[in-house]
């Protein structure tokens, strides 16, 4: 059986994939081999679960774009001068102007370097608190347990709650609702379980 | 802990399926220091060049300042600059390449990479090439949101299409550009597009500011609005020319309201008080203008002297000592006497002096009769006249609103011939100046490449046969290319590609616009946030912020670099757009843009450049440094205030004929009869390459007045139905369709106002804060009513908007509360550049219910402009 500190990587690693890039066809057939945990307690992970693995198994290639477009419309606000999406940026959330590239983005490059870290150059160009850099962080913090809840602290826990909500409220296919839903039960056993330590 | 691990355990997630890891070693083990770094660039929030101090916190753009450096801003910025950081850092910006997915206008996207969107254009370019030809592709910018102009005609010449326009040129600054450009050779007066530099001067002698239709304390308070308020605390007497009461006219002398679109009538009555009262310089207008020389009455070419070769050596003029009429050599020497008015009969055959031509023109606009052409008082009128007149040296100088009806070159023409009957050029005080450059550029940053465009494809420009005007700019004219996209004649534009903020909100008419869009086949727009007119794109390209842009810039005597202070997702400059789009198209087997990158074919138009660093290179090499060495040493002087400030260039003796070097027109004399606008009508000279047909009729050389199309002088139906004049104008808030989307400037401007006399808004039963409805024989839109004495009773003002805040919605933010759904994009056009009427049109106003659904009023509404937080609603669960 899998210990928890892989299984913790795990996840954190998969939803870090997966609020970073659009579903591609081979991402998709992983996907469709996935298995997700059942009867589950944590209630925001069960509907997370159930929803994403039936969008997984419903979802065929045609339908990738309207995936990759509500991707677009729900994490980048593609052709929208609204507010109205969910920034997957520390910054927005946890800044004074609500506007990336803040303090939390600097604070959080400075954590990396302290790691010897720096953001690699990608494909598409991102800030260091998006919420797929700070996840990843946390799998790279694996089985270091203080350094993971430091960055928990004062990362996290502080916005990405509330991320996930705006998440479920702007995005249109279960799919995403499903990611954001157990994107919040994680953070929430997460929660819990760096108090315990 | 089990029960942990079974919520949590996902199975099947490849740990390794990332292709690139999000981490790398850092390279160097230096942590990012907290040292505040600043970068001295140069604001683009509009069209000037403020100097700005960028602090910068590890690669992050903290605070704004104005760099004290710069001679024209001094260190001031204005609200739009300062709205820098929340532009660059704005999560709505436009982040990466993105593809429509579903139907156009459905608002949904996919995101691509720029090679993925670079290959989606380039393939649809080249097909289109292939199978219609190069001028089905029309591209279009505009003067809001940092633009480099002459990139897109650049990429127009190479990519083979005539047809690159915008909703400025011929409605902005071209008539001005050129009429100065043509009558004179040098620079014109307008104080928001970086002229009349000699304002700028501490120690100016000037004595007298005409303000005419310009506006400086709104369109460059740093700059032209501090330097204006600093020549008023001097002394300078100022007259202002505004339907509104602007600032800069209640602070002046005399302000006069004039009608929108009467302007040219304005200016006749400026010129014949000045002639009827001796006021003109008569020295400097005898010696140094065209105004002496004889017209053929027949052919309106002036009279020239058989068997002489030398241009500005061939003009006749008529000589009161001799009593008839001789050849003079340039410049003219006291060997003759000539006369300035008149006419005369020579073999049978008449002729004018330019200078009773002028006067015939100008006769019948009387102080009277202006005062009540363009709603003005007489006595106002005078005292204007006088002051300008009696208080030389001084200057007027001319701002955009008389570009904005079909009188607009006129206007310009009648501008310039103020200041040179006052004899206002090129001495210290006056405004027309050909103060030196850096050598630094050849003409512009970007090389317009104009010798790539054949002459076979520049026949086909849309617009380009009637109005030669624009080739000054080597422009098509907007409604010949709407025209041609709804009848296909004389065939079909199918591609479009914008860079600019919203067409939707700065074109005539966007509601025709609307029809012809649906027309197309792919719409690409590349701006730094999305539009209204994002909404009917297929391809959005995210460009740069001034921030994040580099940009060699010319102030005074000083050189500044814009350069880059931070950088923020997959967005690029405009500049390196276009050029990695020519080399996409090159790949694809696009012809003329692979030999856009063969040095030998570009020569000093430059082979395209993969950096921006190499295109600067090229021209910091003449100052004998790098782009990034210079960056380092900017903001620098280029040469002292004294070399620069070059005054009488016209006196300067030329080495090659020993003669004054005259002004850099084809008599060398300043062209107050305007000749040369005949054979450019006729053929396109001198701008053309190769002869083009001729327009329908013969260009005027003398400025005319028309009479707006909609008048309430006409007392038709239109005139019964719509009875006020509507005009528009800056506030300063925005530049053009800009910053619409930053909450702390919609705070302060959230929705147009409509402004109304206190008689008016009585006779309509208007109060200020009333949302009304403004109508015209096109459309109708909203405003909110302010009710004012700074406005004539029968004129009314509102400026453009849009709101980004309904652009889901079937409006896409356009339809609410746009002056443009009034203005016309349809004839008269001005005769030589096609202008179209946006201010000066007529319409009803009357009381709405409330303002559009959707759209945010008051200052708390910009809340909801920030991202939505979510409260954090999480039970706590076990």
């Amino acid at each position: 059986m899998i210990n928890e500190i892989e299984a913790r990587k795990n996840l954190y690693r998969f939803l870090s994939q997966m609020y970073l890039m659009e579903v591609d066809s081979s991402m998709l057939e992983q996907l469709k081999k996935m298995i997700f945990p059942k009867e589950v307690e944590n209630e925001y992970l069960a509907e997370g679960y159930e929803l994403l693995s039936k969008a997984v198994e419903s979802l065929s290639e045609e339908e990738l774009d309207t995936l990759a477009a509500d991707y677009a419309k729900t994490f980048l606000a593609a052709g929208d001068a609204h507010g109205n999406a969910a920034f997957p940026y520390e910054s927005v959330y946890t800044g004074k102007r609500r506007l990336v590239g803040q303090e939390a983005r600097t604070s959080a490059a400075k954590e990396y370097a302290e790691h010897g870290l720096e953001l690699a150059k990608l494909i598409y160009k991102i800030p260091e608190d998006h919420i797929s850099v700070e996840f990843e962080f946390m799998a790279y913090l694996s089985g270091n347990i203080e350094a993971q809840k430091k960055f928990f602290k004062e990362h996290i826990e502080g916005w990405a709650a509330m991320f996930c909500a705006d998440v479920e409220r702007t995005s249109e296919t279960d799919f995403y609702k499903g990611l954001a839903k157990i994107t919040r039960g994680f953070l929430q056993i997460e929660k819990v379980f760096f108090k315990n330590i | 802990m089990e029960k942990l691990i079974k919520d949590i355990d996902i199975k099947g997630f490849p740990l390794n399926y990332r292709e690139k890891k999000l981490f790398v070693k850092k390279e160097t083990d230096k942590t990012e220091n907290d040292n505040i770094k600043i970068i001295r660039t140069a604001c683009k929030a509009c069209i000037s060049n403020c100097g700005v101090l960028a602090h910068v916190k590890d690669g992050h753009v903290v605070k704004l300042e104005g760099d004290p450096a710069d001679p024209m801003s001094k260190g001031r910025m204005c609200a739009k600059g300062l709205a820098g950081i929340q532009a660059l850092y704005h999560p709505n910006r436009n982040k990466y390449p993105l593809k429509r997915v579903g139907e156009r206008g459905g608002g949904k996207w996919k995101r691509l990479t720029w090679d993925e969107a670079l290959t989606d254009i380039a393939e649809k370019l080249v097909q289109t090439y292939r199978d219609h030809g190069a001028e089905s592709l029309i591209c279009s910018t505009g003067g809001g949101g940092n633009p480099e102009f002459y990139s897109i005609g650049r990429f127009c010449n190479i990519f083979g299409t005539p047809n690159w326009f915008e909703p400025g040129c011929a409605q902005c600054y071209l008539p001005r550009n050129l009429a100065y450009g043509m009558m004179y050779g040098g620079a014109d007066t307008s104080i928001a597009d970086g002229n009349s530099l000699e304002i700028y001067k501490a120690d100016s002698p000037i004595k007298c500011l005409v303000l005419w239709g310009t506006v400086p304390s709104y369109s460059c308070p740093p700059s032209g609005g501090a330097a204006v308020v600093e020549l008023r605390s001097r002394g300078v007497k100022t007259i202002c020319v505004d339907p509104r009461l602007t600032p800069d006219a209640a602070k002046a002398d005399v302000w006069l309201p004039v009608r929108p679109g009467t302007d040219v009538a304005l200016m006749f009555s400026w010129i014949r008080y000045i002639i009827e009262n001796e006021l003109y310089d008569k020295d400097f207008v005898m010696k140094w203008t065209n105004l002496p020389y004889l017209v053929d009455l027949e052919t309106n070419m002036l009279l020239r002297a058989e068997n002489e070769e030398i241009e500005e050596n061939s003009y006749m003029i008529w000589d009161c000592r001799a009593n008839k009429a001789v050849q003079v050599d340039f410049p003219m020497g006291e060997e003759v006497e000539p006369a300035l008015s008149g006419e005369y009969e020579i073999n049978g055959k008449k002729y004018k002096t330019g200078y009773q031509l002028l006067w015939e023109r100008v006769e019948e606009f009387t102080l009277e009769k202006a005062a009540r052409i363009c709603y003005v008082d007489k006595d106002d009128l005078e005292k204007a006249i006088r002051i300008y007149a009696e208080n030389t040296p001084g200057g007027l100088a001319l701002g955009v609103a008389t570009d904005q009806n079909p009188n607009s070159v006129q206007a310009a023409m009648a501008a310039a011939t103020l200041d040179i009957l006052m004899g206002n050029v090129e001495r210290p005080g006056s405004l027309m100046q050909r103060f030196e450059h850096s050598g630094c550029l050849s003409e512009t940053v970007v090389p317009v490449a104009e010798h790539m465009l054949s002459d076979e494809q520049l026949k086909k420009r849309l617009g380009g046969v009637e109005y030669k005007g624009l080739l000054y700019w080597l422009a098509a004219h907007p409604t010949s290319i709407l025209d041609a996209i709804m009848t296909g004649k004389p065939y079909k534009p199918r591609v479009w590609i914008d860079r600019s903020g919203n067409k939707m909100s700065v074109l005539a008419q966007p509601q025709k616009w609307e029809k012809a869009i649906h027309e197309l086949e792919y719409i690409v727009h590349m701006h730094m946030i999305p539009t209204s007119f994002s909404a009917y794109a297929d391809i959005i390209l995210p460009t740069k912020e001034w921030l994040e842009t580099e940009m060699l810039v010319e102030t005074c005597n000083m050189l500044l670099a814009r350069q880059s202070a931070a950088h923020v997702w997959d967005t690029i400059d405009e500049t390196l757009i276009w050029s990695m789009l020519a080399k996409k198209c090159a790949e694809l087997g696009h012809e003329r843009c692979q030999k856009s990158f063969d040095p030998e074919v570009m020569g000093e138009e430059l082979p395209y450049w993969d950096t921006m660093d190499e295109l600067f290179d090229t021209w910091t090499e003449n100052i004998g440094m790098t782009w990034k060495e210079f960056k380092e040493q900017a903001p620098m002087p280029f040469m002292s205030e004294e070399e620069w400030s070059t005054y009488y260039i016209y006196k300067e003796i030329d080495e090659e004929t020993g003669k004054p070097a005259g002004f850099d027109t084809p008599s060398k004399k300043l062209e107050v009869y305007l000749e040369s606008l005949i054979p450019l009508g006729r053929t396109g000279e001198p701008f053309s390459p190769c002869e083009l047909p001729p327009a329908s009729k013969d260009y005027d050389p003398l400025p005319y007045y028309i009479e707006p199309y909609e008048s309430p002088l006409r007392d038709d139906e239109i005139a019964n139905e719509y009875p006020l004049v509507l005009t528009n104008g800056r506030i300063p808030f925005y530049h053009h369709s800009t910053l619409r989307n930053i909450p702390g400037l919609r705070e302060m401007s959230p929705v147009p106002e409509l402004w109304l006399h206190p008689q008016a808004a009585e006779k309509y039963g208007i109060e200020t804060d009333d949302w009304v409805w403004v109508e015209s024989p096109r459309g109708k839109t909203r405003a909110k009513a302010h009710v004012t004495e700074g406005i004539n009773p029968g004129v009314a003002w509102m400026e453009r908007f849009w709101t980004p805040e309904t652009l889901q919605k079937d409006t896409h933010g356009w339809k609410e509360m746009n002056v443009n759904l009034l203005t016309k994009a349809d004839g008269p056009f001005n005769d030589i550049v096609g202008t179209y009427t946006l201010r000066g049109i007529l319409v009803k106003v009357y009381k709405a219910d409330g303002p559009p659904e959707g759209v945010w009023t008051k200052p708390e509404d910009f809340k909801s402009w920030l991202p939505v937080k979510a409260q954090n609603t999480d039970k706590e669960k076990s």
